[in-house]
């Protein structure tokens, strides 16, 4: 009930969810940090998915780096670069 | 002519394999792959008195790469462009999914180093379709600069917003599931 309140009064929390995305990326307008301010201060819902959404944020920007090595591994790289010479000769 | 051939011969040796590493991973896909970074090739090639030496010829090639990643991307996803909540929201916006309420149990920097962590991490980004899970790794290897990207894959910003959110909300479900064990 009180979930819907909120809905009724503010914005309902699959906007909200959207305005964490913008936030994360620091691309809010002064309304929009507003509304996202007064909806997380009655619903404990979204707070608690921001804060996750945070963690994930963090994690993703600290491996993304990490890209799958092991993947190439069983790729014949040898076979490629010949394909590559090939195409470019005759191109 | 012919020393144009030769530096190219060089180049697909020693930058084949970074490259074939990045489009694996933006792609998903070993023969798309494959497919692109021949491509990245070709482009370079004819392009090459374009080159000024201004960067360094792999940051030249992989920023072809970036943008016939999104050429990719365009062709195959142009009229596709349906994002739907409802699996987390009912008709109300509301959270359909009362498992976000509980807490995760250890959101500690050791849980970051961890490889096994790592690891689900990676095979929940991996589960995300095509559609979002590209334009969702470019924004984080462009260290979140969401003009840039939309820029670079010809997406608008709602779209980046609404791939994010989508993508978040459904790499949070996977975790919870293989990792943190929360039951809805």
């Amino acid at each position: 009930m009180l979930k819907r309140m909120i809905h009724f009064l503010l914005l309902p929390c699959s906007q909200t969810t959207l305005l964490i995305e913008m936030q994360q990326s620091g691309q809010l307008s002064f309304i929009q940090k507003l509304r996202l301010k007064l909806h997380l201060a009655i619903c404990k819902w979204c707070r608690a998915y921001q804060k996750k959404s945070a963690y994930l944020d963090k994690i993703l920007l600290k491996n993304i780096h990490k890209e799958n090595i092991e993947i190439i591994n069983d790729f014949d790289i040898e076979q490629l670069k010949g394909k590559i010479r090939e195409k470019i000769k005759n191109n | 002519m012919v020393d144009h051939l030769h530096i190219f011969d060089q180049w697909v040796e020693d930058y084949s394999e970074a490259l074939m590493r990045r489009a694996l991973y933006l792609l998903s896909d070993r023969q798309d792959a494959e497919d692109l970074v021949q491509d990245v090739f070709i482009a370079a090639f004819d392009s090459y008195p374009t080159f000024k030496g201004n960067s360094t010829p792999l940051t030249w090639l992989m920023h072809i790469l970036k943008n016939k990643t999104a050429d990719f991307y365009r062709k195959k996803y142009r009229n596709d462009n349906l994002i739907s909540l409802d699996y987390f929201f009912d008709e109300t916006g509301s959270w359909k999914d009362e498992a976000i309420i509980q807490e995760w149990s250890s959101e500690d920097q050791n849980l970051m180093d961890d490889p096994e962590f790592t690891t689900t991490m990676q095979h929940c980004l991996e589960d995300l379709p095509p559609k979002w899970k590209i334009p969702v790794k470019l924004y984080y290897l462009e260290e979140k600069k969401a003009p840039i990207v939309c820029q670079e894959m010809g997406i608008s910003p709602t779209n980046l917003w609404k791939i994010l959110q989508r993508s978040r909300l459904q790499l949070r479900a996977c975790l919870e599931n293989n990792w943190f064990h929360i039951q809805n």
